[in-house]
């Protein structure tokens, strides 16, 4: 409870920005959706076999998971506002449309039949005797879509449409409880006074019912143009995946990059999601800037695939940088010390007790050995299997979740466990990495990736980034990851902090 | 006499089936005019096609001498008013907004809320208390006078009314149709009326039209139907409405068949009264005490005597009927 509060103070701003976010998709996409599905549903009250066939139509629509939803729409438009959008409204169809229907043609034959004897035009029908008639309906259906709108719209956080996902997806990345607690708890009690809203909707007047309807639309516009007016300034817009580490460094970014040139504003966009919809995002110009990983580009990125095992962090960059630039026109900034890689790791005192160093040295002790490990790890090339054939070692292995296996070498039910060297847990259960010295695991080394045409016209931005090359240790990321994480400090302050230790930032 | 509405060799079939075959109607204006037949004759798909609810597949309607098709349809349905059996009262208007939707559609420039006012003092509710209420907070009967008034706001020339009364109960019946007669006496326009119950018909009619499987039997007044039915099918119906039941026969009906008597024999000051709209049995009860008793009309005319002999021969030309 107290860590909610905690959070809730410090993050005040972000959960109003998100909350605005949720708010603005999730209408938008509402009143599109009742402006496609009611007509349709007037026109189609005359033709009971359209009617049936739409009804068929938006029922299968309505059954695609909203994942794959969203994934099947990146190609097509990106990634956003847009896709989650048109994937809400893709939901929304059915409930609106049902309903519109099934409350006009509801309605008694005889009032229609009155209706048409006393001589009513079509619309006077419609707006004094067919639309009042059937409003209840309808506005339990548009209460339907919004419930189920509002629902979903957290999973927009996933394509990089923000909205109070982004605070459920945090929570996750973080195993943060209190996070994900914030998120579902504003995204409830959204949909419970929107809904409620409507309800009252329901007995209110067809004017009231108009006056509601253009408020809404005034408050979207209103908020759109704020935007836009707001994103006139000259703006770099730098984003980083899920995660404390990124959005670390996107701050430092911020930092850096606005110290270089005073005219420059950055927005950040943390948490934006997945490595893929960050690297579309950026090729298609709707972010600036994202730190990716040389390991990364080399395996995920290329068309055709790179032997990564083996090679130097200086090879792997060189290539990294190549491929980037030949295939996708980007340009790979260099890279920061650290590699954030895979790494084997032990408790310190144990490391101590049996005198490691490196992972040659398991050898002598693989009798004592016990294996807990995540289970992409056991199966990799590069993983586990890769480590039994470089180094020739073998020991039992469980395969387990990725939190529990801390948990688990921390109350000593195993005594070797794989991690990224970077993880704030390492240092939270006082764990040490083994060396890998026969270089069996690709290299990850973090470094700003942007277009090529960015980087030419903004060679100031380029000479602030380049101040982090080579900077932040392992020990230093585990370091801030753990700040972040664990004492819920913000990243924003922790980058802060880090530039400031290290004379790369001016005091201020 | 000028055409009000004019049947002109209409015929209609739904799918292969004909519901009207060759149907020649003259219904002039400022009658009230009353078809009657049973469900199935024809009669509600009759004036369903006057405004054009249903277009006859072949033949023609004229409305004041006027083809129905060569009026816009709206302009036609604004003269002509309707009220329906099911009353279909709009649930979500108020008593007043049900009353006065026909001219706001229309654009007519009044006073809605006087108008409302107005017309259900005529008919005896209260408009404080009753032009704010909804339709589903009123009986029945209450229900159907809003319908009436609704279809007469507007002051049509011609209103059609659909069996109006057969789902209520026969007293807020006898009520309303003494409403219909008021008002169709104030208004002088023209009443098409369609019922399965000849007692009503017989009491309300100028003239009464009988229909049987899409075919006009017989068109007259009621009096000439009843001494001269044209065939066995009109004498069994009308035989099986007047004289069956005494407690429903009024009067009225029964003075068709037998005029009251105008010679009294006792002075008229000591007479018991009965008025023309009350039943035989109800004469009965007084006959068993007077000899003679005096027939008035609601507004205290004196409209004849009837005695004991006369009963018998009533009851004599019911038999003769049969």
């Amino acid at each position: 409870m107290n860590q909610i509060i905690q959070i809730l103070s410090e993050r005040r701003g972000d959960l109003g920005i998100a909350l605005l976010q949720h708010i603005q998709i999730s209408l938008i996409s509402l009143l599109i959706a009742m402006v496609i599905a009611m007509p349709l549903a007037f026109w189609t009250v005359k033709h009971a076999k359209v009617a049936e066939f739409l009804l068929q139509i938006a029922s299968i629509l309505q059954t695609i998971p909203s994942l794959a939803l969203l994934g099947l729409l990146i190609p097509l438009v990106g990634i956003g506002t847009v896709p989650a959008v048109i994937a809400l409204i893709v939901y929304a169809l059915l409930p609106i449309f049902q309903n519109t229907y099934l409350g006009l043609t509801e309605i008694d034959p005889a009032l229609e039949e009155a209706a048409d004897a006393f001589g009513m035009s079509r619309m006077q029908k419609l707006v004094k005797v067919e639309l009042p008639l059937a409003m209840p309906t309808i506005i339990s259906g548009i209460r339907t879509a919004l419930v189920l709108i509002i629902g979903t719209a957290t999973m927009a956080a996933l394509i990089g449409a923000g909205g109070l996902g982004s605070f459920i997806l945090l929570g996750i990345d973080r195993n943060n409880t209190a996070l994900i607690i914030i998120g579902a708890v504003c995204s409830g009690a959204l949909a419970i006074i929107l809904s409620a809203l409507i309800k009252w909707l329901e007995h209110a007047s067809v004017k009231t019912a108009l006056g509601v309807l253009t408020v809404s639309v005034l408050f979207l516009a209103g908020s759109g143009v704020y935007e836009t007016v707001v994103n006139q300034k000259e703006t770099i817009t730098v984003a980083g995946k899920l995660g404390s580490e990124p959005e670390i460094l996107i701050n430092m970014y911020k930092e850096l990059i606005e110290q270089g040139d005073s005219h420059i504003q950055v927005t950040l966009k943390p948490n934006f999601g997945k490595t893929t919809f960050l690297f579309s995002a950026l090729k298609n110009n709707k972010i600036d800037i994202y730190p990716e990983f040389t390991g990364t580009i080399l395996e995920t990125f290329a068309k055709t695939p790179v032997k990564t095992t083996g090679l130097s962090e200086k090879e792997t960059y060189d290539k990294a940088k190549e491929l980037v630039n030949k295939q996708d026109k980007l340009t790979l900034l260099r890279p920061m010390a650290y590699d954030n890689t895979y790494a084997l790791a032990v408790k310190t005192s144990f490391k101590q007790k049996n005198h490691l160093k490196k992972i040659s040295d398991l050898a002598n002790i693989t009798n004592k050995l016990k294996g807990g490990m995540t289970l992409e790890f056991i199966d990799r090339g590069d993983g586990f299997k890769g480590i039994k054939k470089l180094y020739g070692i073998d020991f039992p292995v469980k395969s387990m979740e990725p939190a529990l296996r801390y948990q688990a070498i921390d109350q000593n039910k195993v005594n070797i466990v794989d991690a990224y060297s970077t993880d704030s847990e390492l240092r939270q259960y006082h764990l040490s990495i083994l060396k890998d010295n026969k270089h069996n695991f690709p290299i990850y080394q973090g470094a700003p990736l942007m277009s090529n045409v960015f980087a030419r016209r903004h060679p100031q931005v380029v000479r602030s980034l380049n101040k982090l090359a080579g900077k932040i240790t392992e020990k230093q990321m585990q370091e801030m990851n753990y700040e972040v994480n664990v004492k819920n400090m913000d990243p924003g302050q922790v980058a802060h902090h880090y530039l400031v230790k290290q004379h790369l930032l001016k005091e201020k | 006499m000028t055409s009000a509405i004019k049947f002109d060799h209409v015929k209609k079939s739904f799918a292969d089936k004909i519901v009207i075959n060759d149907l020649n109607l003259d219904i002039q204006q400022g009658e009230l005019f009353v078809l009657v037949g049973n469900s199935g004759s024809g009669k509600t798909t009759s004036i369903k096609m006057i405004n054009r609810l249903e277009d006859p597949n072949a033949g023609q309607i004229l409305v004041n001498k006027r083809p129905t098709t060569a009026y816009d349809v709206q302009k036609l349905r604004w003269k002509i008013g309707y009220v329906l059996q099911q009353i279909a009262l709009f649930p979500n208007m108020t008593v007043a907004q049900n009353i006065t939707l026909i001219p706001e559609i229309q654009g007519v420039n009044v006073n809605l809320e006087k108008l409302a006012a107005q017309l259900l003092q005529k008919v005896g509710l209260n408009p404080q208390e009753y032009a704010q209420r909804y339709p589903r907070e009123l009986s029945g009967g209450e229900q159907q006078r809003i319908g009436i008034l609704r279809a007469i706001a507007s002051k049509p020339p011609i209103v059609l009314m659909d069996e109006p009364f057969s789902a209520l109960d026969p007293l807020s019946r006898a009520n309303l149709q003494e409403l219909v007669v008021d008002l169709h006496k104030q208004l002088h326009n023209t009443i098409l009326f369609v019922t399965h119950d000849m007692n009503e018909a017989l009491h309300l009619a100028d003239r009464i039209g009988i229909m049987k499987d899409g075919q006009l039997l017989q068109v007259d007044q009621p009096e000439e139907i009843l001494r001269h039915p044209a065939d066995n099918f009109v004498r069994d119906f009308f035989r099986g409405s007047i004289g069956s039941n005494l407690y429903e026969t009024t009067l009225k009906q029964a003075a068709l068949l037998t005029k009251f008597k105008r010679t009294e024999s006792g002075s008229r000051a000591a007479m018991p009264v009965i008025n023309v709209e009350e039943t035989i049995a109800k004469l009965l009860a007084l006959l068993s005490e007077q000899n003679e008793v005096l027939v008035q009309n609601s507004s205290g005319d004196f409209l004849g005597l009837v005695d004991r002999q006369w009963l018998v021969t009533y009851l004599n030309n019911i038999n003769s009927l049969k």
